[in-house]
């Protein structure tokens, strides 16, 4: 069949199942006796390998196979869940994601013959003892049929019944034949009895038989329907059905009968009759989350896209509609669209929790690593935030949890001799406020060394030499400059001395805000500050040479009138003191290359943070704070120095939307 | 008329597999199931011509949904879906009521051949 276009779906439904592996892993070693883990581990590992078989992944399926078969003696407490088994578990999650992603991309295979035998070994251990004996024993070719089957015959034909003979030969591909020949007796038992088989039904449980066997039956139905039966069976190669002599009893088929080879198969023995009871129903947690539709993210934007102008031409509609009659029916059409944006805009958004998912697993691994025990917290990882952050959020707070465990955790004895618990605690939550979200990383261990950052911070000349003692939020300031890092040794897990200002510069790309809080030797806490969606901004509308410009409102400090007498020239830049502070000032207009303003009276001017410091944008005129939709604007007019986007005004106008970060210097 | 089915499978990628496979031979998937709760509810709302059931599914495992489902209909032609080494399963699925049984990976010819012997 051809299944490559579900190539996507297998993809994302094979990585989620990835994910819950890692996360079951995790949960098991730290409670290794709890069964539902390890049947969820299970029915993951089953359903990856069913997955992948059915997209002929072999190898990922024979893999999913090996870590089923040491997931499913864990199930059954044939084998004890060690801390080598778990080491095992947990690398061969990461083959099984290697292999995937390569099985993916179709990129070569990475051979994972290595991790097969390890997975093996631990299967071979706890079977060896219960192989059973191989069996060398013939199966009985005779198609006589006993003395006591004889007289049965005898009696059943002097009460109406006809003794048939039926071969059925199976096809040669059948899998499970042993069920097969179980369906056979199912249906055949529904008309007739059986007196006897060939060979015996041991062996056919068993499998030890070629492709067909014969039954000897008693039935009132004819032949054919016999026959018919038989042949309305799954994967039946043909059968032949006779009527059996009621003189002596003898087959007359006999000379058909094959000599059937003996497998030699150390097939564990399971009764075709006798079947185990089955284990009771497993009680399922209900991590994963119910009623979920998976959507390509393009289809999402294009809806958003679509609900952000109906939103505008609403607007639009409403405006006009002004003193009108109709404005009663319009309420309606605005109330009904504004809900419609807000869902819309909801679908944008996904919980934290899928960054955060990644880290207990990275934790424990780094932990291990650098021999510290560590505990990792997290709170609020429900809270949702906006697809587009979530994707970029993640190597950020991959940074800060490294530099927790690296340079903030100290070692275990140096713990205990400062009389703080032994094991370490890294804590990462995301929480709502107002429009924001703040995602915090704490960790109980050294804090900031604010002599130390003194020091090299001096060395690296990014203070003057005998500068005084720093504050906690200067040291931070500090941290976060690029190329400063304190790092004694550079170690496999940071400190390459890039990193903190690449944290900074990503956060401050998402609109967003990142602070240090630390008391010294006793915690270091950094919190992230990001608005809930990166679609819809608040802005302030102004206009420059006539055009309305949007400029986020994050950035705003303050609106100020300035007068034409207050303005100084330094080193022939517009100035004025603001505050006892200088405050540079700009012409937007002329900033974006439109013509310069030419006003007499006082002057309205924005003042704007940029990378910490405030400057002053002087424009013609001040319309007011707006919720505005961002579109991007893609193709030729892309990375305009100065422009971030533009938005359609509720009067049909478009606005470009400022990007304060790249219009001066 | 064509035949209507209703697949159960708790992963959507092996539901998707099967859909392609019947749909392109005349059938009619009527519904997709992902648990056994879900399959026996939906059994009674839709009232398949036939299901396909795997059997490891959280939940309800397979063989509860097909006595449930037996309960409910005595003569629903039920197909279990199973991976090698499931064999105690697949036979307490038969002697269930189950009809017939496929082993994944499915062949397509399999699927057909089985769908049309259970429904004829």
């Amino acid at each position: 069949m051809d299944i490559s276009s579900f190539k996507d779906v297998f993809a994302a439904e094979a990585r989620d199942y990835l994910q819950s592996l890692n996360e079951d892993l995790l949960s098991f070693e730290k409670n290794p006796g709890d069964k539902e883990t390890v049947d969820d581990m299970f029915r993951a590992a089953h359903s990856l390998k069913g997955m992948a078989g059915t997209m002929g992944f072999d190898e990922l399926a024979e893999f999913t196979h090996e870590m089923e078969s040491v997931l499913d003696l864990l199930r059954n407490q044939e084998l004890e869940p060690t801390i080598d088994v778990i080491n095992i578990l947990f690398r061969s999650v990461d083959t099984l994601e290697i292999l995937l992603e390569q099985t993916i991309s179709e990129e070569p295979i990475t051979p994972v013959r290595e991790q097969i035998v390890a997975l093996e070994a631990l299967v071979r251990k706890t079977s060896v003892s219960e192989r059973p004996d191989q069996q060398q024993d013939t199966a009985p070719l005779s198609v006589e049929l006993d003395e006591f089957n004889r007289e049965t015959i005898k009696q059943a034909v002097a009460q109406g019944y006809v003794a048939l003979a039926v071969k059925v030969v199976l096809r040669a591909n059948t899998i499970l034949k042993s069920v097969r020949v179980y369906t056979v007796f199912q249906a055949v038992e529904k008309v007739a009895t059986v007196i006897q088989s060939n060979p015996s039904v041991q062996e056919l449980e068993e499998e030890k038989f070629d492709n067909s066997f014969i039954l000897t039956i008693l039935t009132k139905e004819p032949p054919e329907s016999i026959q018919n039966i038989v042949e309305n069976i799954s994967e039946i190669d043909r059968v032949e059905v006779a009527v059996l002599s009621n003189e002596n009893g003898k087959q007359r088929m006999a000379d058909e009968v094959e000599t059937a080879p003996l497998e030699t198969a150390a097939t564990k023995k399971q009764g075709l009759t006798q079947t185990g009871p089955l284990a009771p129903a497993p009680v399922v947690r209900q991590h994963r989350p119910e009623a979920l539709v998976r959507v390509e993210t393009e289809r999402l934007d294009k809806l958003i896209n679509l609900v952000g102008e109906l939103v505008t031409s609403r607007t639009q509609v409403v405006e006009m509609a002004k003193g009108d009659d109709s404005i009663g029916a319009l309420d309606q059409l605005d109330r009904v669209t504004t809900e419609l944006q807000y869902a819309a805009m909801s679908l944008r958004m996904v919980a934290i929790k899928q960054v955060f998912d990644r880290f207990p697993r990275m934790v424990r691994d780094l932990a291990q690593a650098s021999g510290k025990d560590i505990d990792l917290k997290i709170f609020g990882e429900m809270t949702e935030l906006d697809r587009s952050i979530v994707n970029q959020i993640g190597d950020p707070l991959v940074h800060l949890i490294r530099n927790s465990i690296d340079h903030g955790l100290e070692p275990k004895d140096e713990r205990v001799a400062k009389s703080k618990p032994a094991t370490g605690t890294i804590t990462l939550g995301a929480r709502h406020e107002g429009s924001h979200i703040l995602i915090e990383i704490s960790d109980d261990g050294q804090g900031l060394n604010l002599e130390k950052i003194r020091e090299k911070a001096i060395e690296r000349g990014l203070l003057n030499p005998g500068h005084g003692e720093l504050s906690v939020e200067e040291a931070g300031d500090l941290l976060f400059s690029p190329g400063f890092s304190t790092a004694q040794a550079v170690t496999d897990l940071s400190g390459r001395g890039v990193g903190l200002d690449a944290v900074k510069s990503t956060v401050e790309s998402l609109s967003g805000t990142i602070e240090i809080e630390s008391e010294p030797g006793q915690f270091l806490r950094t919190i992230i500050k990001l608005p809930l969606t990166l679609a819809i901004i608040k802005a302030l509308l102004v206009v420059a040479d006539g055009e309305t410009l949007a400029i986020p409102i994050q950035a705003v400090r303050e609106n100020i009138q300035v007068e034409h007498s207050q303005i100084k020239t330094v080193q022939q830049h517009s100035v004025i003191m603001l505050r006892n502070e200088v405050l540079p000032l700009y012409d937007l207009a002329e900033c974006l290359g439109f013509e310069p303003l030419k006003v007499d009276g006082p002057l309205p001017v924005i003042v704007v943070e940029i990378r910490g410091q405030k400057v002053g944008f002087v424009v013609e005129d001040l319309i007011g704070q707006q919720e505005i939709v961002i579109k991007s604007i893609r193709g030729i007019l892309n990375d305009i120095r100065g422009i971030a986007g533009a938005t359609v005004l509720g009067n049909g106008t478009i606005a470009l939307i400022i990007d304060n970060s790249t219009l001066i210097g | 008329m064509a035949k209507t089915v209703l697949i159960t499978d708790d992963t959507a990628f092996m539901r998707m597999t099967l859909r392609n496979v019947i749909e392109k031979n005349g059938y009619d998937v009527v519904g997709e199931a992902g648990d056994g709760e879900e399959a026996v509810s939906l059994y009674q709302e839709l009232k398949p011509d036939m299901v396909t059931m795997d059997i490891t599914m959280p939940k309800m495992d397979g063989i509860t949904a097909i006595k449930e489902i037996m309960k409910i209909d005595p003569q629903a032609k039920i197909i279990v879906c199973s991976a090698m080494g499931q064999k105690p399963m697949v036979i307490e699925a038969l002697s269930a009521g189950a009809k017939d049984f496929l082993v994944k990976p499915f062949d397509a010819e399999r699927v057909v051949e089985s769908l049309r012997k259970i429904g004829s």
